[in-house]
């Protein structure tokens, strides 16, 4: 008798499964220290820009895109969406445009209170200063989010159910 | 190597390839591609599989020589 499955040079997978875990944490952990030294940037300087976490921001940013590419390329997020959409109440597809909205408010009211706080005189003013950034930073910031969101969602999908489909011919 | 064996024993279950995955918690690419020979499954996922199928390890995962 042989295994279906017998391979010409056997991996330990113990020890490939605890280096892939490690490797998980790493991950985690480049993550946490961005965010820690981020903060500490913005407590030692009083403020954000650029400048000062550049680095930090193109760490998580490349480290993600890379990740997203991958993950399409190797039919991986086909996976991820259907694993997701068994579990949850909400499809990827949901979440993804509640994330937009979501990540559009937050960026309305952070601007918002900062011109309030940096501009107005009188707390009408401040109100006033609010809404208006807020407002504007919704109408400006909402549709550009939404598209690249969507977008950048459909595209992977799109990518990764064609590489799916095809390793999964016969 | 294709795992016929496996086709064979959810088709006696009169089962897709995605209604099996949901019955196990795999994805139906994963399903498809054991089938094919293309992945290797873990044990655990083999019990799984032969657990909802009503199969044993030998019936789905070994074949004889010849």
């Amino acid at each position: 008798m042989k295994m279906l499955f017998r391979k010409k040079r056997y991996q330990d997978e113990r020890v490939t499964a605890e280096q892939n875990r490690i490797y998980r944490e790493i991950y985690l952990l480049i993550y946490v220290i961005c965010f820690l030294s981020i903060v500490y940037k913005f407590i030692m300087n009083g403020e954000i820009s650029l400048n000062l976490v550049g680095t930090e921001m193109l760490i998580v940013l490349v480290s993600g895109i890379y990740y997203a590419i991958r993950s399409a390329k190797l039919g991986l997020f086909s996976a991820e969406v259907e694993i997701h959409d068994q579990k949850n109440k909400w499809s990827y597809q949901s979440k993804t445009i509640f994330s937009g909205i979501g990540i559009g408010v937050l960026l309305g009211i952070i601007f918002g209170v900062n011109s309030a706080y940096q501009y107005a005189d009188s707390q009408m003013q401040a109100y006033y200063y609010f809404f208006l950034v807020f407002i504007v930073t919704l109408i400006i910031y909402m549709p550009i989010l939404l598209l690249l969101m969507l977008g950048s969602y459909s595209a992977a999908k799109k990518k990764s159910d064609k590489v799916i489909e095809k390793q999964l011919e016969e | 190597m294709k795992n016929l064996k496996l086709k064979m024993a959810r088709a006696e279950h009169d089962l897709s390839q995605a209604e099996l995955a949901k019955l196990v918690g795999v994805t139906r690419q994963t399903i498809g591609l054991i089938e094919l020979g293309k992945y290797n499954p873990s044990l655990q996922l083999c019990i799984a599989i032969c657990r909802t199928l009503n199969k044993t390890l030998d019936d789905l995962f070994w074949e004889e020589d010849g």
